[in-house]
């Protein structure tokens, strides 16, 4: 484990510590008298997983291929696909996720302008241009919407990351670290899953159980307050907190459990695993689970990234889409699949990069599946050579916002927040931000 | 006929350059060069860091006295077999074995204790070797420039370059500096002290210039003994004597420390060279070596610290040795970064350092003296000259000469006529009373001063206001407001930079253009005011600034990319130049060269009227050159019925942080020419330019090129064509090429620019596959350019 691992990682005790603050903060904090739901149609979805690419995918080499634009754009991937929609194409390297093109549809063209990854991905995932306040993601907006506040009862946080922390950003935002993303560490293609603050390799069940007991046996203060509330409500965030770690809870994150053939359709690797594993928890009603799928900051050797990670995405999402359907959860489940930017349409082949791509904010491609979405469209398009939006540009707001309405939250209600801060959920058209407007071509009229 | 040979050619290809693979940029790159310098009357060795270096024959430095010859090319440094691991380790153990009984028989180590510690972390590497391999053949060493020469190195050299080799194994592989070239370099007695520019010259052409300092004090290298129980064990070095020039590169998380005596008394000036070696690094943040300096006393005490000067990132240290004693200097990256290319040269001693000039300039035609302030200056004061070359523009100068030179100094030459700033002027009451157009020298005395000028002015009357200070390496981040006679603001300017999008084109290394520049018409008859300050509120004697007032001046200053160039004999390559217009000058720029062209030409050598950049293209003569050749380009104008001559400065545009690009002025430029044109000589548009392209319709276009059988193979792309614009039908007709242009109707009528067409020819090529000769693909290789075809969009 390297520092930077160590310092994102939480410990069994921090785990522990979370559980009894979140219990707490529940108790006496709870702005979910103040939410309101959309005022428009009933919510389709209930959850959302995010597919986060994180360090912005090349849009040319994945959604949004060019091959008649030359060996300067495309490099080798000059043959793009034909998917099961008549007329749509995709790259060559995603032959699963072309047979599954009816259930998603492909945003061309998002666009923010911004190259910097910070920066980009704020926007990106919060809608909101950086100022003066930290807004939260749009993972702990649905926390906050679709979590404790609102009846969720799940055991397991609302709001999952798979597997590291995001980093780049404050997924909360002023909203506060009770609405901060749980990440489980850990990675769910070994053996063990060892879910942080949950299964602690090294440790077995019995001598974590052996501690608790010595913790109690050492309790004096809670045996000369018999009857304390505040000590009452601390011991039953423990029994939850241990419930989580011991009961049915953990079984969620027990992927032995899964028939092979299962684990084998989505690939025996981090991201095939994390996708399978996404499907569990949302099965389970937690709704907003994030995928952090490095390694797409592809600077150099960018082709050779993409043949080794492009099969990986496309059987991983593929079988997604597919066992979402099958079933019966892609109607109540959004997929969004993006990342920060795209990457620079002209193939960077001098030194330092030698086959490389850069960022690339100008435009780039967003997925959209289930929850709502139509599948089998095609929103905007690029120019020749995908350098800019030529048709329908989407903005970042404009995809959260459209996300939100499916999941019934109103775009432009009101965020709660302790802070008392005066604001609304989403940027709106006061607020002099360009828009191309929700995605309504492609949700439920 | 003729018509009908036009329309029977020859059909080669559709414009379909795209189809096929293409061979991606092979033009050969330097990265770094260490030591990036020498002193006066020595050889010595240097490596250069770089890409598609092999065939390197010569090396090329600018200016007089310096002379090298390439030793050998080595390839990257891949995965080392068992072979050479072991191969590897025995040499080194018994270099190391040798040295230290040569050290024991001197009585300098207890040889034992050190070569159980030598053998052991041998042995490390050994055990694991062993448990891959039972019996290791012998093997020849791998290639690499460390390993040149290994017999004379000491034991300090040999653990230096077993450290380097370890830090390959840990690092990120960077195929941009992975080859190396050895180079042998002699820098004469009395040659010019100073930064030059070094090349290399392949068989592919030449590499981008790398600095290449020339200096005068004795220089070391850093010997790294990252063992501390070894570096304990030998004999402890000397402190080095001052002055000195150290010279090293900092590795991941490497930090280098050197130990010198000094006496009380002394004024110590310590200053590295570190960035202005590298000046940008694509693929770091923040785009460039980012040193720090500090400085210890010998009980490990920190005394100071500095992590740049001023602006500038390279960091200067200014110390008064408080105490005769012994001292440690420690370079590091800030953040603990390192590679090959984190190279740094730091001369330490009483050096003569000159931290201030006032005023910052002189006008043309004079020659004058102005006040220097500094670290151990000879004089108190610097010639300046703007008679001898009286071109308006900045200028560099040491102070003092020979072992006394200190640092260049920047100075600027203007044409109008110069006045001193008055105190007190800090407000609208005590205002300066100045004369347009001229220029006021002045300087921000202290933090939170305002130097307030007063004029006349007539309604209608267009003024500039421009501060000239930070390109003159002064501190100040100036700020200027124009005021009426009323108080009321008319317009204000902080910085002022030129910039294409993420491209700057006007300040090189610097990246705060913190100069001011303001237009502005004047409303009325009467009394304004200028008012120049500093925006940070910082200030002192060295915050020196040089004011122009005057109507506009238009003028341009120009830059060009690449500064090395490559071309095939008959073909053409391209240059793009910026012009950096000023004062509102929007006309025509006639590029040409100034003095021997070599038999080189320029294609399309015009920057049209209101464009900031033109891609040109230089045509090479038709028959190779012997060796690179420096060319001198400059650009004319009519301005005010006159014609201005100015000169482009060739440039490197180089990427920071894997964002912003910079042109970075460099000393020469130069062009080579090899053969395999492979299509004949004398290649030239047959038609009259500019070339009407009218929107919506096709043109052909003609390039007469004698009978060749190779003209068949060729194919011809568009290279960064303009929206609409499409090449396609070439073919082979009576007396060279022809094509076919098509502005599409969303090309832009009125445009005016110049075509590039790269030039191609494909190879077939097999690729090795598993040991198996997989099907083989075509390639096309790029072999040049046509010369550039101007051109202008006409309506349908």
């Amino acid at each position: 484990m390297n520092r930077e691992q160590r310092d994102n990682a939480i410990t069994r005790r921090e785990a522990l510590r979370r559980a009894l603050f979140g219990a707490a903060a529940l108790t006496f904090l709870r702005p979910g008298s103040l939410l309101a739901q959309s005022p428009g149609k009933p919510p389709r979805a209930k959850s959302v997983i995010q597919i986060w690419m994180w360090g912005g995918p090349a849009h040319l080499d994945t959604f949004d291929p060019k091959p008649s634009a030359g060996y300067d754009f495309c490099g080798p991937l000059t043959k793009p696909i034909a998917t099961n929609v008549p007329g749509v194409q995709i790259g060559q390297l995603l032959p699963m996720l072309a047979q599954q093109a009816d259930k998603y549809s492909i945003i061309r063209s998002m666009t923010h302008g911004v190259n910097a990854h910070e920066t980009a991905s704020y926007l990106v995932q919060t809608g909101r241009q950086p100022g003066r306040l930290v807004f939260p993601s749009a993972g702990a907006v649905m926390s906050l919407f679709k979590g404790y506040d609102r009846g969720y009862k799940g055991r397991v946080p609302p709001y999952i990351v798979l597997t590291e922390p995001q980093g780049r950003f404050s997924e909360a935002g002023f909203l506060g670290q009770a609405y901060k993303p749980f990440a489980t560490g850990g990675d769910p293609n070994k053996p063990q899953f060892a879910v942080e603050g949950l299964v602690a390799e090294g440790i077995s069940d019995e001598r974590q159980l052996r501690r608790r007991e010595l913790l109690h046996a050492l309790d004096t203060l809670g045996r000369t307050l018999p009857g304390n509330e505040l000590l009452a409500q601390f011991d039953q965030c423990e029994a939850s907190a241990y419930e989580l770690m011991f009961g049915d809870t953990r079984a969620v994150f027990d992927l032995s459990q899964e028939k092979d053939d299962v684990r084998d359709l989505y690939g025996r690797n981090t991201f095939g695993q994390s996708c399978l594993m996404a499907r569990r928890l949302v099965e389970r009603g937690v709704p907003y689970v994030t995928i952090n799928y490095k390694g797409w900051d592809t600077h150099k050797q960018h082709f050779q990234i993409m043949n080794r990670k492009l099969p990986e995405l496309d059987r991983g999402m593929a079988a997604l889409l597919q066992d979402l359907s099958e079933r019966g959860l892609l109607d109540s489940t959004i997929v969004w699949w993006g990342g920060e930017f795209g990457r620079t349409p002209r193939v960077q082949w001098e030194p330092p990069w030698n086959g490389g791509r850069g960022h690339h904010g100008a435009c780039f491609s967003s997925v959209v599946a289930g929850g709502g979405f139509k599948g089998g469209h095609v929103v905007g398009a690029t120019s020749e050579r995908g350098e800019v939006v030529a048709e329908r540009p989407v903005y970042p707001h404009d995809l959260i916002g459209s996300i939100y309405e499916l999941t019934g939250i109103d775009p432009e209600g009101p965020l709660p927040n302790a802070r008392g801060l005066d604001v609304c959920v989403l940027p709106a058209e006061k607020d002099g931000l360009p828009s191309g407007g929700r995605l309504v071509e492609i949700m439920p009229s | 006929m003729r018509a009908l040979k036009l329309v029977v050619p020859l059909v080669l290809f559709l414009c379909v350059a795209q189809a096929w693979g293409q061979t991606p940029s092979r033009e050969p790159h330097v990265g770094y060069i260490y030591p990036a310098g020498g002193k006066r009357g020595t050889t010595f060795r240097i490596t250069i860091g770089g890409q598609f270096l092999r065939g390197a024959t010569a090396a090329h430095v600018s200016g007089d006295g310096v002379h090298a010859n390439v030793i050998r090319h080595y390839p990257p440094l891949r995965n080392l077999s068992q072979e050479q691991r072991v191969a590897l380790r025995e040499k080194f153990l018994g270099l190391f074995q040798a040295r230290l009984a040569e050290m024991a028989e001197q009585g300098l180590v207890e040889g034992e204790s050190i070569w159980r510690h030598l053998e052991r972390i041998s042995e490390r590497g050994r055990r694991k070797n062993l448990e891959n391999s039972e019996s290791a053949a012998p093997a020849d060493l791998p290639e690499h420039a460390l390993l040149y020469d290994l017999e004379s190195k000491s034991l300090r050299e040999l653990l230096h370059i077993r450290y380097m080799l370890q830090q390959f194994k840990k690092g990120q592989r960077n195929a941009q500096i992975a080859e190396a070239v050895l180079v042998e370099v002699t820098i004469d007695r009395n040659a010019p002290l100073g930064t030059r520019e070094l090349r290399i010259e392949t068989n592919q052409g030449l590499t981008n210039p790398m600095a290449f300092e020339v200096g005068i004090l004795p220089e070391i290298q850093e010997t790294e003994v990252d063992d501390s129980r070894i570096a304990d064990l030998l004999p402890k070095e000397p402190p080095l004597d001052l002055p000195v020039l150290l010279n090293g590169q900092i590795m991941p998380g490497d930090a280098d420390r050197f130990r010198f005596r000094a006496s009380k008394g002394q004024r110590l000036v310590v200053e590295t060279s570190a960035r202005q070696l590298v000046p940008y690094l694509a693929d770091a943040v923040p785009g460039w070596f980012q040193a720090t300096l500090t400085l210890y006393n010998a009980a490990g005490s920190e005394l100071v610290f500095a992590d740049d000067y001023r602006f500038n990132p390279d960091p200067v240290l200014c110390y008064d040795v408080p105490a005769d004693g012994e001292y440690e200097l420690e370079i590091r990256d800030s953040i603990y970064r390192g590679r090959e290319d984190f190279v740094y040269r730091i001369s330490v001693g009483e050096r003569p350092f000159v931290t201030s000039i006032f005023p910052l300039g002189c006008r043309t035609g004079q020659k004058r003296f102005v006040s220097a302030d500094g670290w151990n200056l000879c004089a108190d004061r610097l010639f300046i000259d703007g008679q001898s070359d009286p071109a308006v523009g900045t200028r560099q100068k040491p102070l003092g000469q020979g072992k006394a030179a200190s640092n260049p100094v920047t100075y600027d030459v203007n044409m109008l006529r110069a006045r001193a700033e008055a105190e007190p002027n800090d407000d609208v009451e005590k205002a300066q009373r100045v004369l347009m157009p001229g220029i006021v020298d002045g300087r921000i005395e202290k933090p939170g001063d305002v130097d307030v000028f007063r004029f006349k002015g007539d309604a209608g009357d267009e003024i500039v206001v421009e501060t000239i200070a930070r390109q003159l390496r002064s501190p100040l981040d100036s700020l200027v407001r124009l005021i009426d006679a009323e108080g009321n603001v008319l317009g204000w300017n902080d910085d002022c930079e030129y910039k294409e999008g993420f491209l700057h084109t006007d300040m090189g290394v610097l990246t705060h253009h913190a100069d001011s520049y303001l237009r502005a018409k004047l409303p009325d008859d009467g009394i304004y005011f200028v008012q120049v300050s500093d925006a940070q509120a910082h200030g002192g004697e060295e915050y020196a600034y040089r004011l122009r007032l005057s109507p506009p001046q238009p003028d341009f200053e120009l830059r060009a990319t690449p500064s090395s160039i490559n071309l095939r004999a008959g073909l053409a390559a391209p240059i793009r130049v910026y012009a950096s217009r000023k004062d509102g000058f929007g006309g025509e720029i006639e590029i040409a060269f100034k003095g021997d062209s070599h038999g080189f030409s320029l294609g399309g050598a015009k920057i049209p009227a209101g464009k900031d950049s033109v891609r040109i293209t230089l045509n090479a003569p038709p028959r190779p050159l012997d060796g690179p050749v420096t060319l001198r380009l400059e650009g004319r104008a009519v301005i005010a019925m006159k014609v201005v001559t100015r000169p482009v400065v060739p440039s490197e545009d180089m990427m920071q942080a894997f964002l912003y690009r910079h042109l970075t002025p460099s000393q020469e430029l130069m062009a080579a020419v090899r053969g395999g044109g492979r299509l004949g000589r004398n290649i030239e548009l047959a038609d009259k330019t500019p070339i009407r392209l009218r929107a919506g319709s096709t043109t052909r276009v003609r390039i007469a090129a004698p009978p060749h059988p190779k003209l068949r193979e060729v194919k011809l792309a568009l290279d960064q064509p303009p929206q609409g614009i499409a090449l396609s039908n070439l073919a082979v007709v009576d007396g060279g090429l022809a094509f076919e242009l098509t502005a599409g109707p969303d090309a832009q009528v009125g445009l005016a620019d110049n075509l590039i067409i790269v030039v191609s020819t494909a190879v077939q090529r097999g690729q090795k596959n598993n040991q198996a000769i997989a099907k083989p693909r075509t390639e096309l290789v790029p072999l040049g350019c046509l010369p550039a075809i101007p051109f202008k969009i006409i309506g349908p």
